[in-house]
């Protein structure tokens, strides 16, 4: 099981799944963010395998996980300060406080 | 062996994973995000990325989960709004996810990929990937050094001009 490729793509299709649907079913802005940091780890897990188990510069797909990891720092962090920024307007942080633009 | 210790990872990553999506609360939401993350990290490690998988662990649960907590606890709605768990959004959000992973798992499932000789584990060393990112990719490292900076910079202007302004910004919200 350890060594075959597929395993570790349906353990990444799971998570992605699973992060999908917590950006789809949370109204809160925080738990909207777990779920793309979880769509981001099964992206990581993705590069990783691949990096493993097929053709190609060895390595290469460890150096893409790390820039991963990096663009996902600096997402956390707009992100988080974009939270704080609408608490600090609106004392909350829930995406139906958010509506005008809404069509 | 391997097998076992797989088996167990897999299962922390996506009970944690579950646990960051369907719970109410944010804050066991974010305890869910932290049990994932090392479930995800033991299972980079199975796959030979040590270094990536600290890196992983250092970042997502000591940075990123660390500053989201802080984000929680800055942020306690005023009044506690209950989040819209009707069954049809559920069942619509839920239908998306199970749909999305028969689609991507079929395909995944019938799909041949070129498989590898076995790659010598050496080149999955520190020192290996630091010598790639500082020769074929140090333009892509530099790149990601600048959109760090820019956006830890972005981050402070948008948490700082939000605090100057927030007055006004309630007077202008009261006064719509």
């Amino acid at each position: 099981m350890s060594e075959a490729l597929s395993t570790y793509l349906m353990i990444s299709c799971a998570l992605f799944a699973v992060g999908l649907v917590g950006v789809l079913l949370r109204r809160n802005l925080v738990a909207m963010l777990i779920g793309v940091e979880l769509m981001l780890n099964a992206v990581l897990i993705n590069l990783v395998a691949f990096a493993r188990f097929t053709d190609g510069q060895p390595g290469i797909g460890q150096v893409f996980a790390l820039f991963i990891i990096g663009v996902a720092a600096a997402e956390a962090a707009v992100g988080l300060s974009i939270i704080l920024a609408v608490h600090r307007a609106r004392g909350a942080i829930s995406v139906d406080s958010l509506e005008e633009l809404k069509g | 062996m391997v097998d076992i210790a797989l088996g167990f990872l897999i299962v922390i990553s996506l009970a944690g994973a579950v646990m960051a999506v369907a719970l109410k609360k944010v804050f066991h939401n974010l305890l869910g995000f932290g049990l994932s993350m090392l479930g995800v990290a033991g299972v980079t490690i199975v796959l030979g990325a040590e270094f990536v998988a600290l890196m992983q662990l250092l970042i997502f649960l000591g940075g990123i989960g660390i500053a989201m907590v802080f984000a929680v606890m800055m942020s306690t709605p005023r009044e506690q709004d209950e989040e819209d768990r009707s069954p049809g959004r559920v069942l619509a959000a839920v239908g998306t996810g199970v749909g999305f992973m028969a689609i991507v798992g079929s395909l995944t499932v019938s799909a041949a990929f070129p498989t590898a000789k076995a790659v010598d584990a050496s080149l999955f060393s520190a020192p290996h990937l630091g010598l790639l990112l500082l020769s074929d990719y140090a333009l892509p490292f530099e790149a990601i050094s600048l959109l760090l900076l820019a956006a830890i910079l972005g981050a402070v202007i948008v948490a700082r001009r939000s605090r100057e302004d927030s007055e006004l910004t309630d007077e202008g919200a009261q006064g719509v």
